[in-house]
């Protein structure tokens, strides 16, 4: 089903449940996919993941449709992200490198977190980035998304978002030769 | 080390069936919050009209009170004879300044009181010498 008819079927009363429902079915994995690297804790993205899709739900008869149905949902999957890892250094007046130290141990020790060491030594590598560089990796390294989809996520301009990219392709290279 | 050189996967697993449930959860947790949206108004209804009414209440006994209580000291006192209240005031701490102080001396109308109300009052030879002395001493 397309982003136009799913957003038909939401919009017409009568199938509005149904079209919520698909529109979840379609979207799922991605969002989760996006806040779970962003996190890193299983019950945090689940958590995240549902508050995401209560904001859609709230939201999506008021889109505009100015952007992708796609791009739409992502930017409220980042702003919710960078907002929850905001407010956990915030919370427990927490040092950036406590956070990033309690998400490595997560790495090492968390069920559900499978890869070999190299893999989670890359995992551990891009802790250390900043949370918005940390998203712009995953979205370009894992996720695959164009720059200016990118773009339109982030609200960022391609040539920063290839610059951001680019540097922490290099940050991550230099920690995993040091490390 | 080059990023390339490193496998691309994701580490990261979920559940057995976690995407199969999402939906229904996710649905579960939007018809819980739309049930407290729903009960919200009549909540918040129900405390913008119940203190405000609380207010009037409490304030209107306490007027009530303190009026029934003021009237009802009048209406007590109007059913106690005169002996009775002489024998009460004679008998209490009261001196006979302080009652004289607490009269309302407006309140009477000593123009219209008949002639020989004075005669009626049974004055002590010696309380009546010390008024007449106490007038003449104040006004002459």
């Amino acid at each position: 089903m397309t982003d136009r008819e799913l957003l038909d079927k939401i919009r017409n009363p009568e199938t509005t449940n149904y079209g919520f429902n698909m529109l979840v079915r379609t979207y799922q994995q991605k969002v989760y996919w996006h806040i779970r690297k962003m996190v890193i804790d299983h019950d945090d993205s689940d958590d995240l993941t549902q508050e995401v899709f209560i904001k859609i739900h709230r939201a999506v008869h008021n889109f505009r449709e100015d952007s992708q149905l796609f791009t739409w949902i992502y930017r409220i999957a980042t702003n919710e992200c960078l907002s929850f890892l905001a407010k956990k250094k915030r919370r427990f007046f927490l040092p950036l490198e406590d956070v990033q130290r309690e998400l490595a141990s997560k790495i090492d020790n968390a069920d559900g977190i499978g890869g070999d060491a190299i893999q989670k030594k890359l995992q551990k590598a891009l802790l250390k980035l900043p949370d918005k560089q940390r998203l712009v990796f995953n979205m370009k390294y894992y996720e695959e998304l164009q720059y200016e989809q990118m773009a339109e996520i982030t609200g960022t301009s391609v040539g920063a978002l290839k610059a951001s990219y680019h540097h922490a392709v290099k940050k991550i290279e230099d920690f995993l030769t040091t490390d | 080390m080059k990023l390339e050189e490193i496998e691309k996967k994701n580490i990261f697993e979920v559940p057995e069936g976690y995407f199969d449930a999402l939906p229904m959860a996710i649905q579960k947790r939007i018809e819980s919050q739309e049930q407290k949206t729903f009960s919200l108004p009549s909540f918040s209804f129900s405390f913008k009209y119940a203190f405000p009414l609380l207010f009037v209440t409490i304030a209107t006994v306490f007027i009530y009170k303190s009026y029934y209580s003021s009237t009802s000291t009048t209406n007590l006192l109007e059913g106690v004879n005169t002996e009775t209240l002489v024998a009460y005031l004679s008998e209490s701490e009261i001196t006979e300044e302080e009652i004289i102080k607490s009269v309302n001396h407006a309140q009477f109308d000593f123009q219209s009181a008949p002639a020989n109300s004075l005669e009626t009052i049974d004055f002590e030879e010696t309380t009546l010498d010390k008024l007449c002395k106490d007038v003449e001493n104040e006004y002459f």
